[in-house]
């Protein structure tokens, strides 16, 4: 005997895939069984058919109000908070420089060499703000050396005068430090959120970064903005 | 009648209940958390739920009741995994309170041992011509408005294309088979109500 629930599954397509075959071939040979189908699958196209009839009715307009005004309300503090989030996440060095080192000394205790985990540009750049003079990294106690005696704004009024002239794959050699060149290789065009021009250079050898002797490879985004050209990313490869 | 739904229904692809007993709970929750939402799509399975649960009065004001109840109280559900069973459950509520509102009732609708207890409106409010759907479907609707409370909800909660487990946490039943038995007997009744119209 075939329980009725099973034909209800069966109408349904609900039933253990296992117990199709043998379900179906019962009903197949039973004429009643074959009618009780024929009526949960009846039952079962006249509910569907009721919701869906219900949901095509306009819902009242002092209900259909309220949703729009709450999904407004909803959807403006979201995006508030998002603005505040971004807001903070903002490391902007020039204001920051003591707080900057203590989270360098900070993040150093827990990561590795790695400046920035996602090799990804767009994803890096995504990060990012529109701002000048705001360098986005993250890396270990390397970068404290790095970026100590790395001349940012020797950097940038160098990379000013040649990034519009350079093209992919070109090697350069640019300071990074008071008495330091290295040379770089253009790898990459990028854009980033705000879709701002970009350019990924790396280093064409590894770089000493600390006085243990540590030596990584370097690969830096600088974007335009403004037509200005500065430095938005540091990750240590 | 019966042949001309028939014809009407077969031109609906839609699979009814697209039952997702097979997967895993959580999986399960996180596909209701990004349903999470008060959008119009929500309110109006709402309003097919509470036309289950309200028998003579009117399904918009529990809806409205619930959606206010849960706007109040927005912080506390936004991630919650099944919102619409917060809703449900509210509507429920609301829909006991006026009843007892209206009948004075001091004490609980529950019997003592334990099953619930049929209730009935007196507001006499008509749903079918609160919702207005066409008359072959008022007809359904009338049909499933003249049942049993039990059978009101479940079918209304299939009517919604819920899946077996939603049904059960929305009923408040134990186990899955007295929901899967419920719901076998309830279309049968409906079937042979159908015949008899």
């Amino acid at each position: 005997m075939l329980d009725e629930i099973k034909i209800m599954q069966f109408a349904d397509g609900t039933l253990d895939p296992s117990e199709k075959e043998k379900v179906k071939k019962q009903i197949d040979n039973n004429p009643e069984y074959k009618k009780i189908l024929d009526d949960y699958i009846y039952t079962g196209e006249l509910l569907n058919n009721l919701g869906n009839e219900i949901k095509s009715v306009p819902l009242p307009k002092y209900l259909y109000n309220k949703i729009i005004q709450f999904n407004k309300s909803t959807s403006k503090i979201k995006t508030e908070s998002k603005l505040s989030f971004s807001f903070l996440n903002i490391f902007n060095i020039k204001y920051s420089a003591i707080a900057a080192a203590f989270c360098f000394v900070f993040m150093g205790g827990f990561l590795t060499n790695q400046f920035v985990t996602n090799q990804n540009p767009n994803y890096q750049l995504a990060q990012q703000t529109n701002k000048t003079y705001n360098p986005v990294f993250r890396g270990s106690a390397s970068i404290i050396n790095f970026y100590e005696s790395f001349n940012e704004r020797k950097f940038n009024e160098e990379i000013n005068v040649i990034a519009n002239k350079i093209k992919k794959n070109e090697k350069f050699e640019i300071s990074i430090s008071d008495n330091q060149s290295i040379k770089f290789q253009y790898t990459e065009s990028v854009k980033d959120k705000n879709n701002n021009e970009c350019i990924v250079i790396k280093s064409d050898k590894k770089i000493k970064l600390t006085s243990e002797g540590s030596e990584n490879l370097i690969s830096l985004t600088i974007c335009k903005t403004n037509n200005y050209w500065s430095l938005t990313n540091i990750n240590i490869l | 009648m019966d042949q001309h739904l028939r014809k009407k229904m077969s031109t609906n692809s839609l699979p009814f209940n697209n039952y997702k007993n097979n997967l895993d709970l959580s999986i399960y929750d996180i596909i209701n958390v990004m349903k999470n939402s008060l959008n119009q799509d929500f309110i109006k399975s709402l309003v097919v739920i509470a036309a289950g649960i309200s028998k003579n009065s009117d399904p918009y004001e529990l809806v409205n009741g619930a959606f206010e109840y849960i706007k109040k109280n927005w912080e506390k559900y936004e991630e919650h995994p099944n919102l619409k069973a917060i809703a449900v459950l509210k509507m429920k509520g609301l829909f006991i309170d006026e009843i007892r509102k209206n009948k004075n009732f001091d004490n609980n609708l529950v019997n003592e041992d334990g099953s619930d207890i049929e209730i009935s409106d007196s507001s006499q409010i008509d749903i079918v011509e609160k919702i207005q759907i066409s008359s072959e479907y008022s007809k359904v609707l009338k049909i499933i408005q003249s049942m049993g409370d039990k059978c009101r909800e479940i079918l209304m909660l299939a009517a919604d294309e819920m899946d077996m487990k939603e049904m059960q946490i929305k009923t408040g039943v134990n186990s899955l088979g007295t929901v899967l038995s419920r719901l076998s007997n309830c279309r049968k009744e409906l079937r042979e109500r159908m015949l008899h119209a």
